[in-house]
């Protein structure tokens, strides 16, 4: 576990340090030098620099030399946010010179509401397009042009939500951005998509948390609470599990919103675990692994790899194994989701076994 | 040399730049180098007196009235010396003859102490199109678009492997 001199651990401090981070004027940190010095490290590899550059402005802290490394992590964010709002712009234009009209989800749909988009980290441009235009849209990317862009496609809005492409349009508005209008979902679908993918990822990410912090405080007297929780009885435990964690650890207001009350009722292995992601936000289980299959010619490697993967992390084996956020010891989801990844990988095995390298790298993508 | 007066007519360049101001500094990415710079306050105001029409001494002018205290033209001489050589001006400007062969070092130290503004500088920062490292890939894996690698910081595109 990673600690400070005084034996606060890195996650405190994280949670300290970006307590109220997203607002116009964030209150003061508490955090001392000697902490923001151990702290800043991983908050820069995990996307949270900027904004704790925004947090300590003013502050005595400004002055030291790890604040000077958090300002060029956000002077690196704002020209970062000005090159994806350009890339955003041609890439609708692309869309649209083919009739389809895509939904922005994540990255500058999210960062436009801080109060500068260069507080939040980018990384692809997220897009939700009508599955029937999938195909249509894939091939504009595979262009010449096309493939200057980190573009990642959805059809519909698979693996991140269970609405409709056309039930997200028809609550979705559009905005301006440069010459073009983007289209991005409603406040309510946005938040819904939010949570669940910062819980699908295992809430690794402090600066994902802050988004749902920014939208959940946002949430204000038109915000149809029926229309991002669902029917799903399960999803919306979920969110509300979500939107409790940026509340418990960010500090997000959410008096007065009809959720406040299960909010602040979390299953007590909820925090612990993300706790225990945020000691090492920056560690290599994060990234993508490298497929097993890659191993298969190394015993020992793949042995250690085997080994890497357990335990699943268990908030991410809940949401796989489509579990509840209940007061249930999680080693069932854990358990769940560890066998059916291994079966996976062993049904893959023959492919894998007689594939050729390049048809490896195709199958896999 | 204070009284030395330029005829030269520096221009800033303009094309292939994404230009952010701060409060206190300007951001510049050069999307053709994929270089970022960082201008304080004394560098982006010579910057952007560089239309091609003023001459160092002008600008010298220009910034002495806006900074209300006297600024010499080797103050601007340093900056065009920077900005010309990360390639944020149309053409590099020569240093004058009592400048040349001196070591920037020596410049700076000798500029600043006849000079009551804070002396221009231009620092590079690291490029964004390399900072993708919220969502770089490990070691080993394939690289199924072009993304970055975490081992490297570099990017990988198809069908290359992350070292």
């Amino acid at each position: 576990m990673m600690k400070t001199r005084k034996g606060k651990p890195g996650s405190s401090l994280i949670s300290s340090l970006l307590t109220g981070a997203w607002r116009e004027t964030p209150p003061p940190s508490e955090i001392n030098a000697a902490e923001l010095e151990q702290v800043a490290p991983l908050l820069i590899a995990s996307g949270g620099g900027a904004l704790a550059f925004w947090k300590l402005r003013g502050s005595p802290l400004a002055s030291t030399q790890t604040a000077a490394d958090l300002k060029q992590v956000y002077r690196l964010y704002t020209l970062q946010a000005a090159i994806h709002e350009r890339e955003i712009e041609r890439v609708i234009q692309l869309l649209n010179s083919e009739d389809i009209e895509p939904i922005l989800v994540k990255g500058w749909s999210m960062a436009r509401h801080y109060p500068e988009p260069a507080l939040r980290p980018y990384g692809d441009i997220d897009l939700f397009v009508r599955p029937e235009q999938f195909e249509r849209a894939g091939k504009i990317f595979e262009s010449e042009e096309g493939r200057k862009f980190f573009v990642d496609l959805h059809k519909g809005a698979e693996h991140l939500d269970e609405q409709s492409f056309e039930s997200l349009f028809v609550r979705s508005e559009t905005v301006k951005l440069g010459e073009v209008s983007v289209r991005v979902l409603s406040p309510e679908d946005h938040l819904r998509i939010l949570c669940v993918h910062f819980l699908h990822h295992g809430a690794w990410r402090p600066a994902g948390l802050c988004d749902i912090a920014l939208l959940a405080e946002a949430a204000c007297s038109n915000f149809d609470w029926d229309a991002c929780l669902t029917q799903n009885r399960k999803r919306a435990g979920w969110i509300i599990c979500a939107v409790g964690l940026a509340h418990q650890l960010l500090g997000a207001d959410i008096t007065g919103t009809p959720i406040a009350e299960a909010a602040r009722k979390l299953p007590r292995w909820l925090v612990p675990a993300v706790m225990k992601e945020w000691e090492n936000p920056v560690s290599v289980d994060h990234v993508v692994p490298p497929p097993l299959a890659n191993r298969l010619s190394h015993p020992f490697e793949t042995i250690k790899a085997i080994r890497r993967r357990w335990p699943p992390n268990p908030i991410q084996a809940t949401i796989v194994m489509n579990g509840s956020f209940n007061e249930w010891p999680r080693i069932i989801f854990q358990a769940g989701n560890y066998l059916t990844r291994t079966a996976k990988f062993l049904a893959s095995l023959p492919k894998e076994a007689f594939a050729s390298p390049d048809s490896k790298h195709r199958d896999r993508h | 040399m204070q009284k030395r007066t330029a005829k030269l007519e520096p221009l800033a360049r303009t094309e292939g730049l994404i230009v952010q101001r701060l409060p206190d500094e300007v951001l510049v990415y050069d999307l053709d180098r994929h270089k970022a710079h960082c201008l304080n306050q004394t560098a982006a105001l010579v910057w952007q007196h560089c239309d091609g029409e003023k001459n160092v001494a002008q600008i010298a002018r220009r910034l002495s009235k806006e900074f209300k205290t006297e600024v010499g033209e080797e103050v601007v001489y340093l900056a065009l010396e920077q900005l010309g050589k990360d390639h944020l001006l149309a053409e590099r400007i020569p240093m004058p003859q009592q400048m040349q062969g001196v070591s920037r070092r020596d410049l700076m130290r000798r500029v600043g102490l006849a000079t009551a503004v804070a002396l221009p500088i231009v620092i590079s920062i690291m490029s964004p199109t390399a900072a993708h490292a919220v969502t770089c890939i490990a070691s080993g894996s394939p690289c199924s678009t072009t993304v970055v690698c975490c081992s490297t910081l570099a990017t990988c595109t198809p069908p290359a492997t992350c070292p």
